[in-house]
């Protein structure tokens, strides 16, 4: 054999190659090739972009220990709100480091979160205590004005929405607005009224014509058997049926109370349905950030 | 309709997959089950006496007569369970009203099917806390958890 | 000669390396998948695909997405997968084997009419004979679980090896009540089918109430009461005769589920071979 230190060297190259080889299969091991930083984010966007959001937060989390970014930080949040997570997407944009860049973004995000959450004193509280010099601050003072749609308080005037609804859904916000004045209400005070005056007007007044109509008859009949026997002196069935119907009357001029309310109830459900559908459509008019362009 | 079955289910299809990862998830070793017919709940309210004598005298009432008679409430919960659970939520009296208010609406021959959910059982939904006077318990159709009978 | 040789170990092993980084991460998540580890095999096998430039796992990497989502008994995500294999599949045996897990998957779901209907399908294009006794296998689970059980022996009769399963077939079919009998005995005599499902106290107070106010009606008939006579008669006599043999049938289905998930209980746990 001749001597020759190149040919050793091939040798011992090869030898730990074919030990590479041979030992990477034996512990089966993910290929480093990717799970290189620059891969794993080219994944973790991969999934995001696919609405994998959960996958995609823990590819970025691991992203993140082994080297700072900015927009990962900030996408992380925005998987937790995507995934209706809003609890824990409040917190981590509430405790977002300053100095990210993305920073006035998951201040924005925060209020979104907030909003979403349909926490709507907090939000007006602490859109009090924001300043006009922040950058988002048209998109907070829209979301401060849509508070006033989902709940039962007096609307701020028509042209401060106009004002700042300066986009181009303008005409059907303020169709929701005008909706939201004049959502159908039955005064409960009313139908028990009219419930106590006719036995099952009130029903009627609330929509329910069949209850109230069925309500009538019940009251009539009870009633004209509790006089009946009376009248024939058979005083114990006189007061049974006496008893019935008061207890039948008290309970329709309840009913009808009660149906006044699921009346109001239920037109009110179904206009925030149709505007947090719209809403969600427009983005609560917010920035879209198109990471995934 | 069957354009419409397609587009139903890839819509439907689309938003589960979506979502089923946004949770962890484990190994799913249930075994299935054809859905069983369940008994009623006949036990009894020991929190206090007037809890304990008004499930005694449903259960009567179910032993007696409610067991016997057929399938007649077109109702869930059905009315002796939906007058336990007013009394129990609220007091006798209010109870009681609410009762015979849901009694009229029992016997009203024509019920709107729009104004309640519909149950798997093919029951009509028509929870207490819809008649406690509290807006913010009432729930209103498409928006109603599961049904608790 | 030396720089040559250096050249072909270099190119040859990034070659080696080039094909092996899939094949490894293609390991990586089956090993994921045998330690039931799915949620996180799912992420691998979606980090393969994601990686798989050339399209060599579109099947594969699809496939086993959509077996690790039926082991977590997500099956209209596994069923959105398998389509996707059978999409990416290179050969009617994939695709055949994608369409069996469209089909098992249906099974497991409970969506039994839709795995029928499937494997109907399947059986028409199919020659292949051990082929054509699978398919025959899936479908006889598919009648078990739509609880078809006279269907599901069919189906067996037509393989062999599998006595265990014809066997529980032959149980419930057995021991299962007959819910038209029960109806109509109670319909003859209320209370009888009651007694025929083992709820006695039930027949008897059926028995007792449906004496009871039938006597109460014949007799105000008897005494010329007609008004009475009619009101006891719609308003309880039929209304407890309705409710008896309404009990009858009831009491027959309840017992004839027990009976079947018992069976199904039996099967799925203790059956040694395949399983959808």
């Amino acid at each position: 054999m001749r001597k020759n230190p190149n040919g050793k060297i091939t040798i011992v190259y090869l030898l730990f190659f074919v030990f590479q080889i041979i030992s990477s299969a034996q512990t089966i091991k993910p290929p480093d090739k990717f799970f290189t930083l620059l891969n794993r984010i080219k994944f973790g966007n991969h999934l995001f972009c696919t609405k994998d959001y959960l996958r995609a937060v823990e590819e970025y989390r691991s992203c993140l220990k082994l080297k700072p970014n900015d927009t990962l930080q900030f996408k992380i949040g925005l998987a937790y709100e995507r995934m209706k997570k809003f609890g824990i997407a409040k917190m981590y944009f509430n405790s977002f480091p300053q100095e990210n860049i993305f920073f006035p973004e998951a201040r924005l995000e925060f209020y979104k979160t907030v909003f979403l959450m349909k926490q709507f004193r907090e939000f007006r509280n602490l859109y009090l205590g924001s300043t006009g010099n922040f950058k988002y601050f048209p998109e907070i003072t829209r979301l401060n004005y849509l508070t006033y749609l989902f709940e039962d308080l007096p609307l701020p005037d028509s042209s401060n929405f106009r004002l700042w609804f300066n986009v181009p859904a303008k005409e059907e916000i303020m169709k929701f607005y005008r909706k939201k004045v004049n959502l159908p209400r039955k005064s409960l005070t009313a139908a028990g009224l009219l419930s106590a005056l006719i036995p099952g007007l009130g029903k009627i007044y609330a929509g329910e014509l069949g209850d109230g109509i069925t309500a009538f008859i019940f009251n009539g009949i009870l009633g004209f058997l509790a006089y009946d026997n009376f009248r024939a002196g058979h005083k114990t069935r006189g007061w049974i049926f006496a008893g019935l119907t008061a207890i039948f009357y008290g309970g329709n001029i309840y009913g009808s109370v009660a149906a006044a309310q699921i009346y109001n109830k239920r037109n009110k459900v179904n206009y925030e349905q149709e505007l947090s559908k719209f809403l969600e459509r427009e983005n609560y008019f917010t920035p879209d950030y198109n990471f995934c362009k | 309709m069957k354009t419409k079955l397609i587009f139903l289910f890839v819509l439907f299809s689309g938003i589960i997959s979506a979502q089923t990862d946004w949770d962890k998830w484990e190994a799913d070793n249930s075994i299935y089950q054809l859905p069983e017919i369940k008994d009623r709940d006949y036990s009894l309210d020991h929190s206090n006496f007037g809890t304990l004598a008004l499930t005694m005298l449903r259960d009567v009432y179910w032993f007696g007569f409610s067991d016997l008679d057929g399938d007649n409430c077109p109702f869930q919960p059905t009315c002796s369970t939906f007058f336990v659970d007013a009394v129990k939520k609220t007091n006798i009296v209010q109870g009681v009203l609410m009762f015979a208010d849901r009694f009229t609406r029992d016997s009203n021959f024509f019920k709107s099917e729009s104004r309640y959910k519909i149950g798997k059982s093919g029951k009509l939904i028509d929870p207490v806390d819809n008649y406690m006077l509290d807006e913010n318990k009432i729930t209103i159709l498409g928006v109603l958890p599961d049904e608790t009978e | 000669m030396n720089k040559i040789f250096y050249i072909i170990i270099f190119v040859g092993f990034s070659r080696l390396v080039a094909q092996s980084n899939l094949d490894s991460q293609l390991n990586y998540a089956d090993l994921l998948f045998a330690q039931n580890q799915y949620y996180d095999a799912i992420t691998e096998y979606k980090r393969l695909l994601f990686f798989d430039s050339e399209h060599r796992f579109g099947f594969t990497g699809n496939y086993k997405i959509g077996l690790s989502y039926k082991k977590g008994g997500k099956y209209d995500d596994a069923v959105k997968f398998f389509k996707l294999a059978e999409i990416n599949a290179e050969n009617d045996l994939q695709k055949l084997n994608a369409r069996l897990q469209i089909a098992r998957s249906n099974i497991l779901r409970g969506t039994t009419e839709n795995a029928l209907r499937m494997l109907g399908n399947l059986l028409q294009g199919v020659k292949d004979s051990s082929m054509v006794k699978k398919i025959h296998y899936w479908k006889g689970w598919a009648f078990m679980f739509a609880d078809k059980w006279d269907s599901a022996k069919a189906e067996f009769m037509q393989l062999d090896s599998v006595d265990s399963l014809i066997a529980v077939c032959n149980d419930v079919i057995n021991q299962k009540y007959s819910v038209t009998f029960a109806k109509l005995i109670s319909y003859i005599l209320p209370g009888a089918g009651q007694f025929y499902t083992g709820h006695y106290i039930s027949g008897l107070m059926s028995l007792g109430m449906n004496v009871l106010w039938g006597y109460l009606t014949v007799n105000a008939f008897l005494a010329e009461r007609v008004f009475d006579g009619i009101v006891i008669g719609n308003l309880l006599w039929f209304r407890f005769y309705r409710g008896n043999y309404q009990n009858a049938e009831k009491f027959a289905l309840q017992k004839n589920i027990e009976i079947a998930n018992k069976a199904l209980r039996k099967v799925q746990i203790e059956y040694k071979g395949e399983k959808p």
